[in-house]
């Protein structure tokens, strides 16, 4: 007994010191949600200090400082598989400082997340206006018997979680028991997952990359200024443009326009809509 | 453990800097050739204060423990308006051989708070001080007017301290100021100035030096100043800095003094390289920059467009320098500008630019906004900020131009700082919670570890479901006594417990090591030994349960065996 004492007391001292870190995390972790909220809180009181301003300097200062707050929290977070309110949000910020493109290619993002996308679909119809970049309803290029396509990335992935866990579940519960039906349940919810699974394969690998120009810039015919130029007229900046290939180390971007002119443009000029659809 | 020393190393540092910011300096000094062997030794004690921090005359200390008596000889202010002034003390010390000294710290309280000067070196030379002869004076500038004196001669003084007014840690682009201060209280011939200070390496020098004189009746100061501008990172000292002079002590008689001031230290820091935008243009500090339209919209296209861009707010304004408009998004092929560079105007706490543009197309509809990025040394982050974008109505060129508005008519001209906003166009912000900053659950392609996951669950499954069948057709291993127990307990049916009876014994044996497996028949066992007792047992109970009449009870047999399975356990 007096040699198992010891044993006991380092059991007991592990143990506390465990639950203290586990305690020390739980705290850290509580104060960040806390500050984080904070910071949200702040960057939304500063968006709607710019909204209600009656004078321009005091809606520059509302709006900057919202979009200082904003843009750190993009550095911490680019929740790409998020709801899209961020992005949103962000869109709305560049639009109110007069940022059309930025605007656009944040709406963009935004629309590829969001679950009921109509009102960054209004907004950045408007941004479009506004940027000269000719409207275009948003068309999709797969049938309704496709439907889900149409869904978000993250929509995909959860319900084909869903699905893989329910598979598992059934084939759990057969091992065990017999139940009639579960087999046609089964081969259901394989069949479901499999399209979905294919689904969100295809929108992260071989869908078109989309791309917005930033700010104006020409059309070339190859990767250099030293080429003739496509057209005579820049790409507006807040054009949506599809993106071929990097080319020159990837400083230029092979890409196709909305209207199917096919050029090379500084890669600078624009920025991905790295928020997969 | 980890917390108090955070907590000392905290307080240790607020010390530091709470002591680094003040003004306040002592200063002690021995002159090496007005101290003699077996001669007291006189001194100077020069306290630089605040005129509202008086000093405690009893509080002198030597080496923090003997009692210094000192006299006060003066106080003089450095400048008209400046609160510091600096008070000179004389001490004696008691006589000392021939030979090199430490001059130990001199402590005092100022204001209530102790401070110390640093420790110096002093020589007693021997033999009687002989008159210090008059060197003719060397070429260098004098730093101040003679001072007409009759009276009896004075000790003359002649100090250097070199410091810089204002930040003495900088990025590259701001600018501090160096300054060299004289104090002296005779007429001084400069023989020697190494000032290092004045062509600093590393910093770029801003201007001509400046040089500031003031005097009271009895101390004369003059301040050299330089402004630098930090150019590359890196740490650099200069010093220390001497200066040495002839001064006039009366009677047509000079001695030679040398003064030398610590090395100061500049610190350029370099802003970082990993999450620098590729917009930075090396402002430094937190500014806004407000834009005002000086011309009156509408304009004509090719019509000149004047604004006026004011930068303000924290940080070094001599860094603030505007975007190149020529490469700027909504600028680049709509506007022109002139090539000459638009150096900015400081005008007290904010700079001003004025920029002219020429708009190149009727569809420009504003004066678009433009990103400027700053590097904020206090958050250490690079903050990114847009201008207010500037409606502007541009018509194409008449081909017999109307008359045009003065663009200078300020009257005329719109500021859009003060005007009222447009309303807003589009659909308002959501409110957003944390979990709209986070991907979502199960939203990622990590919810594709489902699949293995789940896999090894159902390995797991089939494993369990294996061994728990096996472990359902297999026979539970009894022993021997549990068979003896049971056979007890069944002696009212001689049957059962015979058979057990049966097991028992056999098991009992196996158990030993006597027999291999317990499915052997009796006659085959041994006849010798406890082997033989056993088999012979067997036999009879055989024998009593197929006969017609039994010879032994069951009570009989259970005692005999139960007696034999003793004997098999103590004959190992």
């Amino acid at each position: 007994m007096k040699r198992s004492a010891p044993i006991n007391k380092n059991l007991l001292n592990g143990f506390l010191g465990l639950l203290l870190i586990l305690l020390g995390l739980l705290g850290m972790q509580f104060y960040r949600g806390y500050s984080i909220q904070e910071k949200l809180q702040q960057a939304e009181t500063a968006y709607q200090a710019g909204e209600k301003a009656d004078n321009l300097n005091n809606r520059q200062q509302g709006f900057n400082d919202a979009l200082q707050t904003y843009l750190e929290l993009e550095q911490d977070y680019a929740p790409t598989y998020g709801t899209g309110k961020f992005y949103y949000n962000l869109g709305n910020i560049y639009f109110q400082l007069g940022q059309y493109p930025l605007a656009i290619l944040n709406y963009e993002k935004a629309l590829n997340l969001l679950e009921d996308p109509s009102k960054a679909q209004a907004n950045l119809e408007v941004a479009r206006k506004k940027a000269n970049v000719e409207t275009k309803a948003p068309s999709s290029s797969f049938p309704y018997l496709l439907f889900f396509h149409n869904w978000t990335l993250a929509t995909r992935l959860q319900l084909l979680a869903f699905c893989i866990s329910c598979i598992f579940a059934i084939l759990s519960i057969s091992l065990w028991h017999y139940v009639p039906g579960l087999k046609t349940l089964l081969t259901l919810l394989g069949l479901v997952a499999a399209i979905l699974l294919g689904s969100a394969l295809y929108s992260r690998f071989f869908s078109p990359i989309d791309a917005i120009v930033i700010q104006p810039t020409y059309l070339y015919r190859d990767a250099g200024t030293q080429y003739a130029k496509v057209k005579d007229q820049p790409l507006i900046g807040g054009s949506k443009v599809e993106v071929l290939g990097f080319y020159g180390q990837g400083n230029w971007m092979k890409i196709s326009t909305e209207a199917n002119e096919v050029g090379y443009i500084n890669e600078k000029d624009s920025r991905l809509i790295d928020v997969y659809k | 453990m980890v917390v108090l020393r955070f907590l000392l190393l905290l307080l240790i540092s607020s010390t530091a800097w709470a002591l680094l910011d003040d003004d306040t300096k002592v200063t002690a000094e021995i002159e090496s050739n007005q101290a003699f062997e077996n001669q007291p030794i006189q001194g100077t004690v020069m306290v630089t204060h605040d005129r509202q921090n008086e000093i405690d005359v009893n509080s002198f200390l030597l080496d923090g423990k003997t009692p210094l008596k000192v006299q006060h000889l003066k106080d003089i202010q450095i400048s008209q308006g400046n609160p510091l002034v600096i008070s000179v003390y004389s001490f004696q010390l008691p006589a000392q051989e021939k030979g090199l000294y430490v001059l130990p710290r001199i402590q005092v309280k100022i204001g209530g708070k102790p401070y110390e000067s640093i420790l110096s070196s002093y020589e007693v030379r021997g033999g009687a001080p002989a008159p210090t002869p008059a060197l003719p004076p060397p070429s260098a500038p004098q730093p101040s007017q003679p001072q007409q004196t009759s009276q009896p001669p004075v000790k003359p003084i002649l100090k250097l301290d070199a410091f810089v007014r204002g930040k003495s840690s900088l990025y590259p682009g701001e600018r501090t100021w160096v300054v060299y201060r004289y104090t002296f209280n005779t007429d001084v011939q400069m023989r020697k100035e190494d000032l290092p200070m004045l062509e600093p390496k590393g910093l770029r020098k801003i201007g001509s030096k400046q040089v500031k004189d003031q005097s009271t009746d009895e101390i004369n100061t003059r301040e050299i100043m330089q402004e630098v501008e930090a150019v590359n990172p890196g740490v650099f000292t200069y010093g220390p800095s001497v200066i040495e002079g002839y001064a006039s002590i009366g009677n047509g008689q000079k001695q030679l003094l040398t003064s030398q001031a610590p090395p100061v230290t500049i610190k350029v820091n370099a802003v970082p390289a990993g999450t620098k935008p590729k917009n930075f243009n090396g402002i430094i500090g937190d500014f806004i920059f407000a834009v005002s339209l000086d011309t009156p919209s509408p304009v004509e296209v090719g019509d000149k467009v004047k604004l006026t861009i004011q930068a303000t707010g924290k940080g070094d304004l001599s860094t603030v320098k505007l975007p190149d408009f020529c490469c700027l998004p909504g600028f680049e092929g709509l506007f022109s500008q002139s090539d000459l560079p638009q150096p900015g105007e400081v005008q007290g706490d904010k700079v001003v630019f004025h920029v002219e543009l020429r708009p190149l197309s009727p569809l420009i509809k504003e004066i678009p906004s433009f990103t400027y990025v700053s590097y904020n040394p206090d958050t250490k982050k690079y903050v990114e900020k847009h201008t207010q974008a500037i409606p502007l109505v541009v018509k194409e060129a008449q081909q017999l131009p109307e008359p045009i508005q003065k663009a200078s008519d300020n009257q005329a001209a719109w500021n859009p700082a003060g005007a009222k906003p447009v309303p807003i166009e589009i659909q308002g912000s959501e409110a957003l919670l944390k979990k709209d900053l986070e991907n979502r659950l199960f939203g990622t392609w990590w919810s594709l570890v489902l699949i293995p996951l789940g896999c090894l669950l159902l390995l797991f499954q089939v494993n369990l479901k294996k061994y728990l069948i096996l472990k359902e057709t297999e026979v539970p291993q009894k022993t021997s006594l549990s068979f003896l127990e049971e056979a007890k307990a069944k002696r009212g049916t001689p049957d059962e417990c015979y058979v057990l009876l049966t097991q028992a014994l056999l098991t009992k044996l196996k158990e030993q090591g006597k027999i291999d497996s317990i499915e052997i028949i009796p006659e085959s066992l041994p006849t010798q030994g406890i082997l033989g007792e056993v088999r012979d047992f067997l036999i009879l109970i055989e024998k009593n349960r197929f006969a017609e009449k039994q010879a032994k009870n069951v009570e009989e047999l259970l005692a005999k065996g139960s007696e034999l399975y003793e004997k098999i356990g103590a004959n190992q």
